[in-house]
């Protein structure tokens, strides 16, 4: 007799892990307005973030989220696009469990002297919004401060 | 007090604000790519083997090693009824409706035999 198996159907996400800092979504506004891209960025964005909610630090072994040399603890997670989109992220712990803190975004862009550019202004960003969350944060729908 | 502090947004609640309907609903599809391919990955990465060595096991090239684990692969059933083979596990799909549309139709590995059976009939 045949075993009943494993029925394959949606998961339901441990959506607690993955959080934003409150100006990545005017990074995301800024280069996906008027681009045409916002679709097929919801759906790249959806599947890289499902993979590092799944995997956390695991998923560094991909070719798409690449641990920044310059600075400690930062991830860059790269998409593949008409635009090079790229986000800067951290791990965290937070309340007995390690967080994902998407840092902010930007378009990288295509000469190398601009890509290089494009590149260090994201960092410095990330830098600088990584030292506020360190200062102390709290996760929307949950009490109590980190 | 909290006001000191940066509160920090769910990134799923932004994900949802880029999708339209008709994209919430091929989520669902997204979700099972995602899942297999995961289960795939996973059964590699605990073995500690490389994309070359599965795509030995498997008898394919590691480029679709590679797919295979990218999330983004539309799978036939045919592709996993042979991973499944391979790999020692047991496929099942499953339809899941009012109780008399039920029907289930799945591969053991372990027992070598191909069934079509209803979730009522197992019970």
């Amino acid at each position: 007799m045949a075993k009943l198996c494993k029925v394959y159907y949606p998961i339901e996400f441990n959506s607690n892990r993955i959080y934003v800092h409150p100006k990545f979504e005017d990074d995301m506004k800024k280069i996906l307005e008027k681009s045409g891209l916002k679709k097929g960025f919801a759906e790249n964005l959806r599947q890289k973030l499902y993979f590092i909610e799944k995997d956390m630090h695991c998923s560094t072994k991909t070719r798409w989220l690449e641990k920044l040399r310059e600075e400690e603890g930062l991830y860059s997670i790269k998409f593949k696009m008409i635009k090079n989109i790229r986000i800067i992220c951290m791990f965290k712990d937070a309340s007995r469990r390690e967080i994902v803190i998407l840092l902010c975004g930007f378009e990288e862009k295509n000469s190398k002297n601009k890509s290089r550019d494009s590149y260090d202004k994201g960092i410095e960003k990330a830098i600088k919004r990584k030292k506020e969350i360190e200062r102390g944060f709290i996760l929307e729908g949950e009490d109590g401060d980190e | 007090m909290n006001d000191k502090f940066l509160k920090l947004k769910n990134a799923w609640d932004i994900f949802d604000r880029y999708c339209d309907e008709p994209m919430k609903e091929r989520v669902e599809l997204y979700d099972i790519y995602y899942e297999i391919s995961t289960k795939i990955y996973d059964y590699r990465i605990s073995r500690g083997w490389s994309q070359k060595k599965l795509a030995e096991v498997l008898g394919i090239t590691q480029a679709m090693v590679s797919k295979l684990e990218s999330g983004e692969y539309n799978y036939t059933i045919e592709q996993l009824w042979k991973i499944s083979k391979k790999l020692g596990w047991t496929l099942n799909v499953s339809f899941d409706g009012a109780c008399e549309d039920s029907y289930s139709v799945g591969y053991n590995a372990e027992s070598q035999i191909e069934s079509n059976i209803s979730p009522t009939e197992i019970a």
